[in-house]
């Protein structure tokens, strides 16, 4: 988080503390919500593809 | 900066985030220009996160046939993740595989996508699609997504969609949400005569959110685009200038309202100062506190010059007040 911190950093000075903390709080909880549905469609998608092509596919993937 | 672009600010960093926009009510202290750079840099951020993954996902789709992948990335990827992958495509793939898709789900990528990662492919969509997609928006008042869009669709194209549209305050609220004050105006130019002053003819029965973006609008614009909207206006019903006045008091919108008015032609100028609700002291204060605000005294000197003393007493008494405090002031 203290990567966003320093960039968002001059933006939010405006922000007290609290507000600032519940707003990284936010970009927290999104960052791993996108990992999870990314690594939960990967995982789906390779049962939607044809046998033929999955094990090339798997391979790319991971 | 109006309270309009403050409210497209939020509902994209309110998608972005994955909240409603009332979420973001603690952000108040952000004014537009840092809730746009708070937006890029989260943006920026989870995009980075993911690129690592998303590239090789993009990979494993040149595996696939595009009918197949068009069909995954529906169904199981869905919009969000669609949206960040489209920008890793080449561009002939990524429309191809747009063009398979729903216009329903395009609609919905379109409202995660950041067009400045997908530009090449937007403009490339067919025009009848863009017109097919911008309707399902319109039917979701998807506003703040459809003025994101006019940057990346030629000018036929963004003129087809307008053309599409019959109602012209859906047209307005569209144009409130672009960010650009150059493009804004060539959306403006795009709009036949008729069009302009049915739209202004149609904010006189409007409730005020119309009147807040028509405000919003008319703030973003040159002085040139400014005094034709606003000879438009005057030209129309006295009631439409007053429904202005009375829209910009309610609102406290003043100084956009201001803007117009300082930018219209003399005749027009004339009728906006004969409205009978300008001789209420509460507007006169808030007149005179816009051209505090704007710092346009001398064209608002010059303005009420126009106007006969016996018409607007309370108005021409405030500016006379005001500018001889001024000269005093500049005198020490």
């Amino acid at each position: 988080m203290t990567e966003l911190d320093t960039e968002l950093g001059a933006h939010i000075e405006a922000l007290s503390e609290g507000e600032q903390a519940a707003l990284l709080e936010l970009v927290c909880e999104m960052r791993a919500r996108r990992a999870a549905e990314l690594q939960a469609a990967i995982t789906n998608a390779l049962e939607q593809v044809p046998r033929v092509v999955r094990g090339a596919l798997r391979r790319v993937l991971f | 900066m109006s309270s309009v672009a403050r409210r497209g600010e939020l509902v994209k960093l309110s998608r972005l985030l994955g909240r409603p926009p009332e979420a973001l009510g603690f952000l108040t202290a952000l004014d537009v220009a840092q809730l746009r750079a708070v937006r890029d840099a989260i943006s920026a951020r989870l995009f980075d996160d993911a690129r690592p993954v998303l590239q090789r996902v993009a990979t494993g789709a040149k595996l696939l046939p595009n009918g197949l992948t068009a069909r995954v990335g529906e169904t199981v990827f869905g919009s969000t993740l669609c949206a960040q992958i489209a920008g890793l495509l080449s561009a002939p793939h990524a429309l191809d595989l747009a063009l398979r898709m729903s216009n329903g789900f395009l609609a919905e990528v379109s409202a995660m996508i950041d067009p400045r990662r997908a530009g090449a492919v937007i403009s490339q969509i067919p025009t009848d699609r863009v017109v097919a997609v911008a309707h399902i928006m319109l039917e979701r008042r998807d506003y703040v997504t459809l003025a994101r869009f006019v940057d990346f669709l030629s000018t036929a194209t963004i003129a087809a969609v307008i053309d599409s549209i019959s109602d012209e305050l859906e047209l307005l609220r569209i144009g409130a949400y672009v960010e650009s004050p150059a493009k804004l105006g060539e959306l403006v130019g795009l709009l036949a005569a008729d069009r302009v002053r049915a739209m202004i003819s149609a904010l006189r029965g409007a409730d005020g959110i119309h009147w807040m973006e028509a405000l919003a609008i008319a703030e973003q614009l040159d002085d040139g685009w400014r005094r034709t909207l606003g000879d438009h206006a005057a030209a129309l019903d006295p009631a439409v200038l007053c429904a202005l006045a009375e829209a910009a008091h309610r609102f406290e919108v003043w100084p956009a309202a201001l803007l117009l008015v300082l930018a219209m032609s003399e005749p027009a100028q004339r009728r906006f100062l004969e409205l009978p609700i300008l001789d209420r002291p509460e507007l006169v204060r808030a007149l005179i506190a816009a051209a505090d605000t704007l710092d346009r005294w001398p064209e608002m000197i010059e303005l009420v010059a126009r106007v006969p003393e016996a018409r607007q007493p309370a108005l021409v008494a405030a500016v006379r007040q005001r500018a001889v405090r001024s000269s005093r002031a500049s005198e020490a």
